[in-house]
């Protein structure tokens, strides 16, 4: 009977296993897509911290340009934090039966969304100094929201995993609960 | 009969260029206004012109009237493709001067806001320059940006009055400079923006605009900075 409660929890996905795993997909997916802007911008010569900074422009200003450490590690924070919050909003969507192909195109439906919705509304009101950065590498800038859906679509495969440590834990559990009511007895 | 109007057509192009070419040529070395790279003159802000500048400006006008009567006598698809070449062939310089000018900065700069600034005008006329120079190899204007850095009289000067600057000195009027000359940048690409009859060239202009008004804010901001500490 406690089996078969064990097996039925384990094929519903938790909450909290939906939650840890829109985390590290989001964490994944953010780091994807800065990695890829850093290197492609000093690749082309444009300075490999140069996305950390115009990102850190969010709070600085065009000042972030000149700033030094500060401006990058606020950057830093900035994406890494809008990432974990996308992955944590996208996992209540995805469970973990959700296919690879079918996570892997809502990841890039996502990521396409968030680029258009940074072109078009967010960048030129909130942060002209990096809309005008992006400007001159559009095709790269849409690459890293590409990266960042392949990132999200990680998603099941993490709720895979989360769910089966807790199905790996629930048996001790109902062990050790067992063990104690037959010591109380 | 159409490779003979081809040939016609290329011909007609490069006497055109020739003639646009010795016309702007003349205009900088009587001026010493060069084209855009007229990056290194001071500020004319609040100044009246002098006898000498009112001299320049009419020359400068009348080489401009020569060149847009040559351009009126020319078909439009040969006039739009000189007026782009013209206009990557100055965007090129000036990056190349202000590269130049901003390497120098990043080696004297005494204060790390100055030469974070320099790293960032290198990086981002960089970045530029790579555009510019893509632009004239797709639409053919290859000679455009195939010249390397040409100074003027009047930037050589300058170059001379910040090599031998240093410290502070050597900052403000580095920050003057960059501050002046991204000004005047940005008139003239606005200008240039309004007689460009090429999308491709006024989509350039239009990237690189912001990124000018970047440069001139932050030579702005560091100025005062150095105002208020002293």
């Amino acid at each position: 009977m406690a089996r078969a409660e064990a097996s039925g929890s384990a094929r519903r996905t938790s909450p909290g296993a939906r939650f840890a795993a829109g985390i590290v997909a989001g964490i994944i997916g953010g780091i994807l897509m800065i990695g890829f802007m850093m290197g492609y911008a000093h690749v082309m010569g444009a300075g490999l911290t140069t996305p950390l900074k115009v990102l850190g422009a969010f709070v600085y200003g065009v000042e972030a340009l000149v700033a030094g450490p500060d401006a990058m590690l606020a950057g830093a924070l900035i994406q890494l934090g809008f990432s974990i919050l996308l992955g944590i909003l996208f996992a209540p969507f995805i469970s973990r039966g959700t296919s690879t192909l079918a996570a892997l195109c809502a990841g890039i439906i996502v990521g396409i969304a968030i680029w258009v919705a940074m072109d078009l509304f967010v960048l030129p009101y909130e942060n002209p100094t990096m809309a005008a950065r992006v400007a001159l590498k559009p095709l790269a800038y849409f690459i890293a929201h590409l990266l960042y859906g392949f990132g999200l679509a990680m998603t099941p495969a993490f709720i895979r995993t989360f769910s089966k440590e807790r199905h790996d834990q629930e048996p001790r559990v109902h062990g050790r609960a067992s063990a104690a009511q037959t010591q109380s007895n | 009969m159409h490779t003979l109007q081809n040939r016609l057509g290329k011909i007609e192009f490069l006497i055109m260029a020739l003639v646009v070419t010795a016309v702007a040529g003349c205009g900088t070395s009587q001026n010493q206004t060069p084209p855009m790279a007229a990056t290194i003159a001071p500020a004319p802000e609040a100044a009246p012109p002098t006898a000498q500048e009112a001299r320049s400006k009419s020359s400068a006008q009348r080489a401009r009237s020569k060149s847009s009567a040559m351009r009126a006598r020319m078909s439009p698809e040969v006039s739009t493709k000189l007026n782009t070449a013209m206009v990557l062939a100055q965007m090129h310089q000036t990056n190349l001067m202000e590269i130049e000018l901003a390497k120098m900065a990043q080696e004297k700069g005494s204060i790390n806001g100055v030469r974070a600034y320099a790293n960032q005008l290198v990086q981002d006329h960089t970045s530029l320059d790579q555009m510019v120079i893509s632009m004239a190899q797709k639409s053919g204007n290859r000679a455009a940006v195939g010249r390397s850095a040409h100074e003027s009289a009047q930037e050589k000067t300058l170059e001379k009055k910040l090599k031998s600057a240093n410290g502070a000195k050597f900052d403000k009027l580095f920050l003057q400079q960059a501050n002046s000359d991204h000004e005047r940048l940005i008139r003239k690409l606005q200008q240039d923006r309004e007689d460009a009859s090429d999308d491709e060239l006024e989509a350039l202009i239009d990237k690189t605009i912001p990124i000018l008004e970047q440069h001139k804010e932050l030579a702005q901001i560091l100025m005062n900075k150095e105002q208020a500490s002293g």
